[in-house]
């Protein structure tokens, strides 16, 4: 016996009677070692088993033969003396079983039903040590960094030039604007990382471990390339609105990413158009927090605002943000710089533009174009609870983040699943931090759900122990594909193909069948639950286990 | 019906990665549970195909509950959701092959959940019982 097997199963030919030749193939396909006895129910097989369990460094046994319940709680305490956890101690008459059904699947079934099939290591496969970073937001760039510290060849690949989108069209609170700049030339400088930037993902073929990507140059020519794990990173940006509560967005009403892009740019306040407005509103409307950060940013602008031109501002914002977590400090700083915050109901607000051409006082200067009226309640409580109506010269509004395009485009690509919000980080928890649906494929930054430059950071951090965990030195070890296709009676319906959540099977053209890739299964049997020609089975509980499965519960005599 | 014990008996298809759990807890700290209650664990719900739902009755089960993760908490993403689509059809069919349709009962159930499991299965028992009774009574 192997030091390493911790699972075993006792099993009784009950005088011959019994052929065992199959069933013990079966448990030890599966790394459960198995030992023989040709009657169980006698004394000597009660020592029998005191003898295995003895010193045994097991971690579960099933103990198949037939039984009075008395003998077989004898046993079941005999392993768990030994720290063989009872748990997972069986006891099953395989004699007792009905000759129609397969003795080998009721002792899968029964090993899957007292939870003994280990998710064994079935062999290990060797993978290119080659990680594809698609995107380069401030996450991505941090993930290419530091897996080229950790020893993995990487590539780096944008639609733009490497971290234009994260410069030119988000707030810092998103892109960390010095960060990406520093983490840009690190990427450029390092011998381990392969930019390919500007550049069209064409096509990624394949599996974890072996993704097989193709990608067209600018300048016409194409490439490909193997990989063995994928890091998503192609960012948020915002939604362009056209107008805003039915005012042109642009002159007067301005989003705020870009009086940020403005600041990033060390243009200072040019995006006021060289006037200087007395009085300001920053609005943050409900589809704009979905996530913190828009706000943040627009608590930011506001402050910077009122200290650089010492201008009247104003924050409008709804019920949500004002309970969310974190909002105590920024309320706080908001009101130290002197910016009134106020609640307002957003189903009230409107704007209108005034109707006569601006008049100008001074040069320079500008008299309120724009009219917001809403209902609101002014939180220092000065202002008052009430209708409001707030002249203004410039209105900013907090922007709504969508996925980036390319991230879009690599969803489709990849069949990832999006969550509610579009993003492609997920709700489900067992996806997180940095999960997709498909194995090998994770996602960092923004791209999963706008975060900050810090949280970001994080993701790469995480990213990086994720394609650890999977690509190993080099070998990814890879489990039996637990579903099976019995391509004789697939009707190439692609109901599998379509159901499978983690996108393991696709068509074999050869064989005529849809096939699972075994490495990115995950064994939930789903695709054996919806295929309607019953052409796959799951392992441990195919359709004869199942009705094992059953019988054993029926307590069948 | 004349198999008294099994007429009573209830097959609840547990998701592994949860209810069976939460099941299981609910025996192990002794919860109110209705004795007739039997387990078969599951990969995930959405493997359980109607075909083994109609075996479990067919088996002579007056029962069966699919007992899976809760919204946006199944490890495979969709199992619950297309356990759970799978289920209401079925149920549209159970009354034309002769089984009442609230024989099938769709749950959901966090692995910590005992105390919500029992209480889910002690309520199905109690329901089939009940409509049980009023057959007799009828007949
Ligand atoms: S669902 Fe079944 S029949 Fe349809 S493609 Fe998949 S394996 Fe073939
Ligand atoms: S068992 Fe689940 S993960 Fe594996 S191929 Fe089927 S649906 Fe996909």
């Amino acid at each position: 016996m192997k030091a390493q097997q911790q699972r075993a199963a006792i099993l009784c030919s009950c005088c011959g009677q019994v052929d065992l030749t199959e069933v013990e193939e079966a448990l030890q396909s599966r790394d459960i070692f198995c030992w023989r006895h040709d009657g169980l129910c006698t004394e000597d097989g009660t020592e029998f088993i005191a003898g295995r369990m003895a010193g045994a460094n097991l971690e579960g046994v099933l103990i198949c033969a037939c039984a009075d319940e008395d003998k077989a709680r004898l046993w079941r305490r005999t392993a768990a003396a030994e720290d063989v956890q009872p748990i997972m101690t069986s006891v099953i008459g395989l004699r007792d079983l009905p000759p129609d059904v397969r003795r080998r699947e009721v002792l899968m079934a029964a090993a899957y039903q007292k939870n003994m099939l280990p998710v064994s290591v079935r062999e290990a496969v060797s993978v290119p040590q080659k990680v594809l970073v698609l995107g380069s937001s401030a996450a991505g760039l941090r993930a290419v960094i530091d897996l080229a510290e950790a020893g993995y060849d990487v590539t780096v690949a944008d639609e733009e030039e490497l971290a234009r989108r994260a410069l030119s069209h988000l707030p810092p609170d998103l892109s960390g604007h010095n960060d990406v700049c520093a983490l840009r030339d690190r990427v450029a400088e390092s011998d381990r990382v392969c930019v390919r930037a500007p550049v069209q993902v064409t096509g990624i073929e394949g599996q974890v471990g072996g993704f097989a990507a193709t990608f067209a140059h600018a300048d016409g020519h194409s490439s490909a390339d193997r990989f063995g794990a994928i890091v998503l990173a192609p960012g948020c940006e915002p939604v362009q609105r056209g107008e805003f509560l039915g005012v042109d967005v642009g002159a007067e009403v301005v989003p705020v990413s870009q009086f940020d892009d403005a600041m990033a740019r060390e243009e200072g306040l040019s995006v006021l158009a060289g006037v200087r407005p007395h009085q300001v509103a920053f609005v943050v409307p409900s589809d704009a927090t979905d996530t913190e950060v828009p706000f943040m940013s627009a608590v930011r602008a506001a402050r910077r605002t009122r200290r650089v031109l010492n201008a009247d501002v104003y924050l409008l914002c709804n019920d949500a943000k004002v309970t969310a977590s974190g909002m105590e400090r920024a309320y706080r700083d908001l009101r130290d710089d002197g910016v009134t915050v106020i609640r307002f109901d957003e189903e009230t607000l409107s704007l209108e533009e005034a109707d006569v051409p601006h008049t100008y006082t001074d040069p320079g200067e500008m008299a309120h174009p724009l009219t917001l009226r809403f209902a609101g309640e002014d939180l220092d409580g000065a202002g008052g609870a009430g209708s409001w109506e707030l002249p203004c010269d410039r209105v900013f509004v907090a922007d709504q983040l969508r996925l980036s395009r390319m991230g879009e485009r690599l969803a489709d690509l990849l069949e990832l699943r999006r969550g509610a919000d579009g993003f492609l980080g997920d709700d489900n928890i067992f996806q997180l931090p940095v999960d997709t649906n498909r194995r090998g494929i994770f996602v960092v930054g923004s791209a999963g759900r706008p975060k900050t430059a810090e949280a970001g950071r994080v993701d790469a951090a995480n990213a990086v122990l994720s394609v650890q965990d999977l690509l190993g030195g080099g070998v990814m070890t890879v489990d039996h594909a637990a579903a099976i296709v019995q391509g004789e009676k697939c009707a190439l319906c692609l109901t599998c193909i379509r159901s499978c959540p983690h996108t393991a099977i696709s068509v074999d053209e050869d064989e005529g069948a849809a096939v699972v890739h075994r490495e990115a299964c995950q064994g939930c049997g789903i695709c054996a639950g919806e295929c309607p020609a019953d052409a796959i089975q799951l392992e441990g509980y195919s359709d004869d286990s199942f009705a094992a499965a059953l019988d054993v519960l029926r307590g069948v005599q | 019906m004349t198999t008294g014990e099994l007429r009573t008996s209830v097959i609840a298809f547990c998701c592994e990665n949860s209810a069976l759990q939460a099941v299981e807890d609910a025996r192990h700290f002794g919860m109110t549970m209705p004795e007739c209650v039997q387990t078969i664990r599951v990969p995930c719900a959405g493997k359980v195909e109607e075909d083994h739902i109609l075996k479990a009755l067919e088996s002579g089960a007056a029962g069966v509950v699919l007992f899976a993760c809760h919204t946006e908490n199944c490890q495979y993403l969709q199992g619950n959701v297309r356990a759970e689509k799978r289920l209401t059809r079925l149920r549209g069919l159970l009354d034309e092959i002769g089984y009442p349709a609230d024989a099938v009962l769709y749950a959901s159930a966090a692995p910590a959940e005992a105390a919500r499991a029992a209480r889910i299965l002690r309520t199905f028992a109690d329901d089939l019982a009940s409509v049980d009774r009023e057959e007799a009574i009828e007949q």
